[in-house]
């Protein structure tokens, strides 16, 4: 199992600002950084949009 | 020498591991910042290196998706469709460098492999006691997939090609055993345990079917059978 044993109470917010460096080093970077974090990138706006998803279907 | 990278790349996910025992957040964040400092110096290594820019790059995958899965809000069914679907992606994105066989697996082998895997799904069952969840027994087929692609198909085969098939199924033991320490020492030394099983399994039989067959059955141990 390689998910870890808590529960997800840690802020969005938090990991809203991560992707977002994320998306900017990705955005800044040479091409060898793009070709090297594209599958960390992919993972991370996943998981963004299913947080939000889930955020905004439960304001509603 | 050669033991070196191996044993750094250990200890740094141990560190991690450990700081997430203490913090989650402060774990998260240690693990996203070891993640983008690794990415970006496996961008700068030389292509002599292509073997070790493997290993790194698997590694940092996983540690991304165990951080992210800490931000999601929802119960062990939806975290592990989750992390293992994401983990099954990064298996297909880096799926070139699996070392296919086509010898055939023989009889016994196969009955050692399963005699041996029942046994230790049923200690599994007694030591660890994950909450029982019938549900979770629809995507053992995902983890199976997921779990040997990416660590018997992709980790094994790169860290036997950076040092030797003995040294490459005891580092993907020991990195697994530390991944499952959130889960308690004994769960950690069980998982170490399975992981070895199947490395030797693999490594003998060149074969991912079997071993994902052989997850399959321990994890039924571990979600679906009852104690008592």
């Amino acid at each position: 199992m390689i998910i870890p044993n808590n529960p997800g109470s840690l802020s969005p917010i938090v990991f809203s600002v991560i992707t977002l460096i994320a998306l900017i080093i990705y955005e800044l970077g040479n091409d060898k950084i793009k070709k090297t974090m594209l599958p960390f990138v992919i993972i991370l706006i996943t998981v963004f949009l299913i947080i939000a998803g889930i955020k905004i279907y439960s304001m509603v | 020498m050669k033991y070196n990278f191996l044993a750094t790349l250990l200890l740094a996910v141990l560190l991690l591991e450990l700081i997430l025992k203490i913090s989650p957040l402060y774990g998260a964040l240690a693990y996203f910042a070891a993640a983008a400092i690794a990415l970006i110096a496996v961008s700068r290594l030389d292509p002599k290196y292509n073997n070790k820019k493997q290993i790194i790059l698997l590694v940092a995958a996983v540690a991304t998706i165990n951080a992210a899965s800490l931000f999601l809000p929802f119960n062990l069914f939806w975290k592990t469709l989750i992390a293992y679907s994401l983990l099954a992606f990064v298996s297909i994105f880096y799926s070139s460098v699996i070392n296919h066989s086509k010898e055939e697996i023989k009889l016994k082998e196969v009955f050692w492999a399963v005699s041996a895997t029942v046994i230790l799904g049923y200690a599994g069952m007694i030591v660890i006691g994950f909450e029982k969840n019938i549900l979770l027994l629809a995507i053992i087929p995902l983890i199976a997939f997921s779990e040997e692609y990416f660590f018997r198909g992709l980790l094994l085969n790169s860290a036997e090609r950076e040092s030797g098939k003995e040294t490459a199924v005891v580092f993907t033991a020991i990195f697994y055993g530390i991944l499952c320490l959130g889960y308690g020492l004994m769960a950690a030394f069980f998982f170490f345990a399975m992981s070895l099983l199947f490395g030797l399994f693999y490594t003998r039989t060149r074969s991912l079917l079997f071993t994902m067959v052989l997850s399959a059955i321990i994890h039924v141990f571990l979600f679906a059978a009852p104690i008592s």
